[in-house]
């Protein structure tokens, strides 16, 4: 009975502490592509009073990355996208996503 | 009167790490008109309610609640590195 109890708390304790952290889980699953530039810049977000800001990479031909053309935004030559690396959000040029559902 | 003790403790424990963990309790909804300070670590601008990621705010920095609300999401300006419209999951603001 005791076992139950503990067992029921540390439940309790564990849904507690997830229920703490922001839940970023993305419900938007973009398109698998692939980086199709020898080289892109990968920058943390586009600010449209001054364009992409937070350098956080580099990425190179054939990294996996993702953007589904029409849910994620462009702006001005700019494509949301998400890095399959690092498993991040990011900027990177519209003109480097090629390769799509390629993998 | 043993199983008694253990489990008051084993409760007590559990308060006790609760109310030592990060809550949310401590972040509330957005008011509509007022310009919030985020206090999540981070917190995704969306282009709709659950909708595409289109850019991160950060702890501190700002976003103006304009409205609607529409399943959990509230509709505004994102300032720090944004500075556009978009979607915010609500209770992330101090």
């Amino acid at each position: 009975m005791l076992r139950r109890i503990s067992a029921a708390l540390a439940v309790g304790a564990v849904v507690a502490a997830l229920g703490a952290t922001p839940a970023q889980a993305d419900p938007v699953v973009p398109r698998h592509a692939i980086v199709v530039c020898q080289s892109a810049s990968f920058y943390a977000n586009y600010d449209s009073a001054g364009g992409p800001t937070g350098l956080k990479r580099t990425l190179e031909y054939g990294n996996k990355i993702g953007h589904t053309p029409g849910a994620h935004p462009v702006y001005n030559g700019w494509a949301a996208s998400f890095d399959f690396g690092p498993n991040d959000w990011g900027y990177l040029r519209a003109e480097c996503i090629g390769g799509y559902d390629s993998w | 009167m043993v199983s008694t003790r253990v489990a008051a403790g084993l409760l007590a424990g559990v308060v006790a790490a609760t109310l030592a963990a990060p809550t949310p309790a401590l972040a509330a909804n957005g008011t509509i008109g007022q310009r919030e300070t985020v206090c999540a670590s981070d917190l995704f601008v969306r282009t709709q309610p659950n909708g595409a990621w289109m850019g991160t705010l950060y702890q501190g920095q700002t976003f103006l609640v304009e409205g609607p609300r529409s399943g959990g999401y509230v509709y505004g300006f994102a300032y720090g590195y944004i500075n556009r419209r978009g979607w915010v999951q609500d209770g992330w603001f101090c």
